[in-house]
């Protein structure tokens, strides 16, 4: 069965429908889709309508398509926190109230009232709209990233400046308003202010660019830059209804509908995979151009202009300036952080180094008293005897001389056999020749005879694997199977080796004492041998862990790539 | 075979090689007097069986080579102590000759080649008197 969201989202699946769906019937138009043809051909109109009545029935009708998209998206595509949504659609609702509001007192009654009950509705749909957009796209700025919020608050007081000197500073100076009017007036700005702080979150965070992602941040952008414009245009006296800046606050109605509907919004609050940089080249640059807006201003500013905004400006800067203070402090503790774990990584590599030149060297050592005590001292033996056959010959002593040199023919299969078992111990030919699989058969066979440790092994593994890692996996089994024998006081041990040619997962798993995980420093040799393991697979690109506690004996898991899903 | 040859003590910690250097020994004539499993038996068998030659292995347990040959030779200085081991190794060598021993083989050299030492050594204590016989280690087959 073919899933409906893959199909839309899937832009190759779209233009094969009739094949997908058995050719009997043409496939329905994404829901997105379906509004967008609807709502963009009103906004095409807008600007033509014969007066402002149609206007205004016109804008109120795409944001309550607005209000229904968000309502049918949240039931098509089931996303795991409708709350934000709800929160967004209840913003769009009061707001469009306030439209129906306004609209009855300017075309029915032919007031214009301000502050009415409209202005009320509008302010007040702020909170909702701030929260509903922080809830749903708060999950790309990762848990515990503090920059994202400094850099938030730089970004907001820089604009915030500007929107003071421009947009709320001539309200609280004009001596032709009462002091609600002057509040309202002043709210306007400020709760554009708090919808331009989630915004920038918004931007600054990280996680997948999506459809519906890319459409709310547009709505937003579109929203403010439109408010903005229109208090701009109240203070002058030349906004009317039906003007160009409504376009933006019409797009941003359908943007957001069309987000909603988009299959990409059920993905909108996945988590973040991980933090994009916290110091990129545009985010500093946008932090920059924030703090140096108001300074710029008051430079192209008239000297007597900026003179009243001299002391929202200086507390503004000194804002500013302790966040930047405060983020520098940020990143130079994460860079502390960075550089003592690289230090610290560079010790226990250091470490690693040393020991593993000293386990090679104790390894040579080892073969060479291998080699002395076994084929050195056999052969020479078998030497020797064989100079005792040939001189029975050369005596006439035939009887003798064959006796003794079949012996010495027998004696070196033997050693032969000998020679064979060092190489073997050395790097089995298994490994090489018939695979992993046989390679580990053999390992935990002679592991079982002695170590007298019960042994079993599973297997799915179908082909083989890159030789480096299947040579990593024979030796993290060897080293885990050695630390059972040595230290696991284990009766039964289980290797379980699953994969194909492109992935691979190997379990070492016991049922002997375990330990601590937090106690290895206290342990050298597992300590090392543990990191050793652990960076032989990281090196092939794979990953390892350890489970263990006292006890509940020991698990240590070999990755390598993922399987498929 | 008649035991017309000189008396050895043949010293190794392996049996195989004490039985095979036994065999040759005995094949060449010589009278292999006893074995010894490591230094610390050798030197009590030297005591007791007073061979003219030892032919000993140098890493032994309880006592090595060097050390039983030190402790022969301080006591029987016209003892010819052999050593036959596996390490070819010229510092050992050295080291061998420091303390008084008439040569060094290396386990792998001709049959041959240990019957003319052995024999040499022999000789160096009926000839103790004159001193005719120097300290030659010999490294090899070939030597």
């Amino acid at each position: 069965m073919i899933d409906e969201a893959e199909l839309i989202g899937n832009p190759e699946a779209e233009a094969r429908p009739e094949k997908l769906k058995g050719g009997l019937r043409r496939r329905r138009p994404a829901a997105w889709v379906t509004y967008l043809s609807v709502a963009l051909p009103l906004l095409a109109v807008y600007r033509f309508l014969p007066n402002q009545v149609a206007n205004s029935i016109v804008y109120d009708a795409v944001a309550l398509s607005c209000l229904l998209a968000i309502l049918v998206g949240v039931r098509i595509h089931r996303p795991t926190n409708r709350l934000p949504w709800y929160l967004l659609a209840t913003a769009v609702a009061v707001w469009l109230g306030g439209d129906l509001v306004w609209t009855y007192f300017e075309r029915v009654e032919g007031i214009a009232p301000f502050p009415s009950i409209a202005d009320a509705m509008y302010l007040s749909a702020y909170p909702f709209f701030a929260s509903g957009v922080y809830l749903l796209v708060r999950r790309h700025s990762p848990k515990g990233d503090r920059s994202i919020v400094l850099d938030a608050a730089i970004i907001t007081i820089g604009v915030g400046v500007l929107a003071w000197m421009f947009l709320m500073d001539p309200y609280a100076h004009d001596q032709n308003l009462t002091a609600m009017e002057k509040i309202v007036s002043m709210a306007y700005p400020a709760g554009d202010l708090l919808v331009i702080s989630v915004l920038v979150r918004v931007i600054l965070g990280s996680g997948a660019r999506s459809v519906a992602f890319i459409l709310i941040g547009s709505g937003l952008a579109l929203s403010i830059a439109s408010d903005s414009v229109y208090g701009l245009m109240l203070i002058e006296g030349t906004y009317y209804t039906g003007h160009l800046v409504d376009f933006g606050w019409l797009l941003f109605y359908v943007l957001w509908g069309t987000a909603a509907l988009h299959p990409s919004m059920a993905a909108l609050a996945r988590q973040a995979p991980e933090p994009r940089g916290i110091a990129t080249g545009w985010r500093l640059l946008l932090m920059a151009a924030a703090a140096i807006l108001a300074p710029v201003v008051v430079l192209v500013q008239p000297a007597d202009a900026y003179r009243s905004h001299v002391t929202g400006i200086t507390f503004a800067s000194i804002i500013m300036f302790l966040l930047v203070i405060l983020r520098m402090g940020g990143l130079l503790g994460r860079l502390e952080s960075a550089l003592t774990t690289v230090r610290r990584v560079q010790r226990e590599k250091e470490k690693l180094l040393d020991r593993t030149m000293q386990i090679a060297e104790e390894e040579r050592r080892r073969i060479a008293i291998d080699l002395h005590d076994g084929p050195v001292q056999k052969l020479s033996a078998l030497a020797y005897r064989f100079e005792v056959g040939l001189l029975q010959l050369q005596d006439g002593d035939q009887e003798r001389a064959v006796a003794t040199l079949t012996d010495v023919r027998d004696s070196f299969g033997t050693e032969i056999d000998a020679l064979r078992k060092v190489m073997s111990g050395l790097r089995p030919p298994a490994l090489d020749e018939r695979g992993l699989e046989t390679a580990l058969r053999d390992q935990l066979a002679a592991f079982r005879e002695s170590s007298q440790i019960h042994g079993t092994f599973s297997v799915g593994l179908q082909g083989r694997l890159p030789r480096d890692v299947e040579t990593g996996l024979f030796r993290v089994t060897q080293e885990a199977l050695i630390n059972v024998a040595k230290h696991s006081r284990a009766r039964n041990v289980r290797v379980d080796l699953q994969g194909d040619g492109d992935w691979a997962r190997l379990t070492v798993d016991d049922d002997g004492v375990g330990f601590d995980t937090a106690d290895l420093s206290n342990r050298v040799d597992g300590r090392f041998g543990l990191i050793a393991m652990r960076q032989r697979m990281e090196m092939l690109g794979g990953g390892f862990e350890v489970r263990s506690s006292p006890l509940t004996g020991t698990v240590v898991t070999a990755r390598f790539g993922e399987p498929p899903p | 075979m008649s035991q017309t040859g000189p008396s050895v003590l043949v010293v190794d910690d392996e049996e195989h090689i004490r039985s095979a250097l036994g065999e040759l020994l005995d094949v060449f004539g010589f009278d292999v007097v006893g074995m010894a499993g490591d230094g610390l038996q050798a030197v009590s068998m030297v005591e007791r069986l007073r061979p003219e030659v030892v032919l000993m292995d140098l890493r032994m347990p309880e006592m090595d080579g060097l050390q039983a040959a030190r402790s022969m030779l301080a006591r029987w200085p016209g003892l010819g102590v052999v050593i036959l081991t596996a390490y070819d190794d010229p510092a050992l060598a050295q080291e061998a000759g420091s303390v008084g021993v008439f040569a060094f083989l290396t386990k792998g050299c001709a049959g041959q080649e240990i019957r003319r030492v052995l024999h040499g050594a022999a000789g160096r204590g009926r000839n103790e008197e004159s001193g005719t016989i120097s300290l030659q280690p010999v490294p090899s087959r070939e030597g």
